[in-house]
Parts: structure tokens; sequence; C-alpha cells
């Protein structure tokens, strides 16, 4: 956050009021201008409006971490010019209307823009989609054909664990949250979050490498998958072995 | 020492009798590399790739090829006698 991290920092707002921000907290030396023309939240303006009529030299106002005031004034830049550590406020500047090259020019950047954006857009989805493809083969590879059709029929792979516990990997449109733990009859009993980290190359994993890697895991070492994993809701298995 | 190159497997192609695997997760899908056990150099490549996953976070296990639905097994150190192996990112919490 930006107020968290900027030096001692003077803001000069005709020449009367100047703000010093260190860390998580602000010194403000108010002179009694109110702040205009900057489309600040109602937070921050009150705050500001607060600052301004202090009738102090000093005044200290801590931020919580969501408090956004000193972000929203750094946002307003455009309303300041920088001389030194010092911000003096400058008249805004007045909007002048594009003659028509410009204008063509600014259109034509966004279309070039676009076209660009689009491609590379349809190059990601075509990767994706081979990717899939490509995951969706090893994980059939792996299945059982028992597995295969509940997956086809029901939307997820039943696992049974190294330690014997019965899981269900949900292969809906997401790998997070969709692990459960269920009972003899199939009813729930916990469900967690937990999935592979990402890839060494920077990417993401397809879906289906995830669900694979969940069955692997689940199948090799279920303690370990449980000891990472969140809870989402029910009871983690794992808790039963421990003494109360 | 120089490693031999190892031999990258296309989607679909299979892995060709006598050779080992080693198909690795990433976000194409996966990356498949052979090797022939009685290669020393090559067992000696297969060993530097496992390696090289293992130090970026990656779990391995052994799959029997073929074998559907045959429960894996973690592989806690590069074993040249397994015939296939998996190697994922490791699992964390969501």
């Amino acid at each position: 956050m930006p107020y968290q991290t900027v030096y001692p920092t003077a803001v000069s707002n005709s020449g009367n009021i100047t703000l010093y921000a260190l860390a998580s907290f602000l010194t403000v030396q108010t002179g009694g201008t109110a702040l205009t023309n900057m489309a600040l939240s109602t937070y921050a303006m009150e705050t500001w409006a607060m600052w301004a009529n202090q009738t102090g030299t000093t005044n200290t106002q801590y931020l919580s971490p969501r408090d956004t005031t000193w972000q929203e004034w750094c946002y307003q830049r455009d309303f300041w010019s920088m001389n030194a550590n010092t911000f003096v406020r400058t008249p805004v500047q007045p909007v002048v209307p594009l003659t028509p090259e410009q204008l063509a020019a600014q259109q034509a950047r966004a279309e070039a823009d676009r076209v660009v954006f689009e491609e590379a857009a349809r190059v990601r989805a075509e990767k994706n989609v081979k990717a899939r493809a490509r995951a969706k083969s090893l994980l059939l590879e792996f299945l059982t054909p028992e597995q295969i059709e509940y997956m086809d029929r029901h939307g997820h792979i039943p696992v049974i664990g190294s330690r014997g516990r019965r899981y269900r990997i949900k292969t809906g449109g997401t790998a997070s949250g969709n692990v459960s733990v269920v009972d003899d009859k199939g009813v729930e009993q916990g469900r967690f979050c937990v999935h592979p980290r990402q890839p060494h190359d920077g990417g993401s994993l397809p879906l289906e490498d995830s669900w694979l890697a969940q069955v692997l895991h689940l199948q090799a070492d279920e303690d370990g998958v449980l000891k990472v994993a969140n809870l989402v809701s029910g009871v983690n298995p794992l808790r039963e072995l421990v003494p109360a | 020492m120089s490693l031999v190159a190892l031999t990258n497997l296309a989607e679909n192609e299979p892995v060709p009798e006598g050779y080992h695997a080693i198909f690795s997760m990433d976000s194409t899908g996966d990356s498949r590399i052979i090797w022939d056990p009685s290669n020393p150099d090559e067992v000696a490549a297969a060993r530097k790739h496992y390696d090289d996953l293992i130090a970026k976070g990656y779990q391995a296990f052994s799959v029997r090829p073929g074998g559907k639905g045959e429960k894996g097994e973690k592989v806690m150190r590069f074993d040249p006698t397994l015939e296939k192996m998996i190697m994922q990112p490791a699992m964390v919490g969501g």
C-alpha cells in the first residue's frame, strides 16, 4: 500500500498545508484550506476536511490498512507538481479538443491495440485447449474404466486413499475446494482445497493435470495431502487421530 | 561432464519398447522424456532431469505403464528401474 511505503513527504496546498507520510501514519500540519477539485472517496474527503479544519499546527492520523486516503491522494498527482519533496497544487488544465488528425491517430492506435490483444487472447485460448486435451489424455491413461465412467456420469472421480479413506474429486470447472472425504455411504464428511503449486514453466496447470495430481497424491500419501489441505467445510479426518 | 540429450516424446507417441519415461506436468499439459535404462549416459541424464525437477519443488510418482488404476507410489529418490514416473508440483492448500 503506498502510504505504508512512502517516506516523509511534504504536500503543500496553497502553501499552507503540509502533510508528512511515514509508514502507517500521517502527520499533517494544517492551515485551514479545504481540498477541492479532487475525486476522492467520501472517507478520504472527510479525512482531508478534518485535517484542514484542525487548529493545531501538527496533527497525527493513524490509518488502518484498509484506509485508502493516502493512495487516493497519490493518484491525484495530475493536480500537483512536485518540487523537491514538496507537492504543490497546480491549476487544472482545461481540456483541449483533439484535431481530426489527432483523433484519427488515437483511433488507429486503439484499433492496433485491439488487434494485438485479440490475437494474444486467441493464441492463449488455443494453447489452453491443446494443453487440456493433452492433460486429459494423461488423466484417462491413468484412471480405471470405472473411474472414467463415474467422472463422465457424475462429474467426479472416486478415489481410495492410501489409508483406506474414500474421496471424491469433483471435476467441474475448478481444482479448488473440489476434494471431499466421504463415508461408506458416499455422504460427504469434509471438503478440502488442495491443489498442485504453479508448474516450473511459470504458467498454470490444466485442470485435468490438477485432478490427476490430486488422485496420485491421495492414493500414495493421503495424510500428506490432508496435512496441507485447507478445510472448506465439515471435518478433517486427521483430527480424529489426534487425542482430545 | 556434459550429459546426453534425452529424447522428447510427442503426445500420443507410445514409449518405445525397452525405454523408460518421465512425464512432468507443466502448462502445456506435460513434457515427456524417454531414456534407455541400459545406457549409463542416458540414465545419468534422466537422473539429472529428475533431480532438477525435485529441486524445483516437484514430487514423483511411479505408475505402471498401461496399468490403469494401479496405485502410484511416491518416489523419494531416482530409481532407474522404474519404467514410468509422473512428476508434478507439490500440493498446497488453497
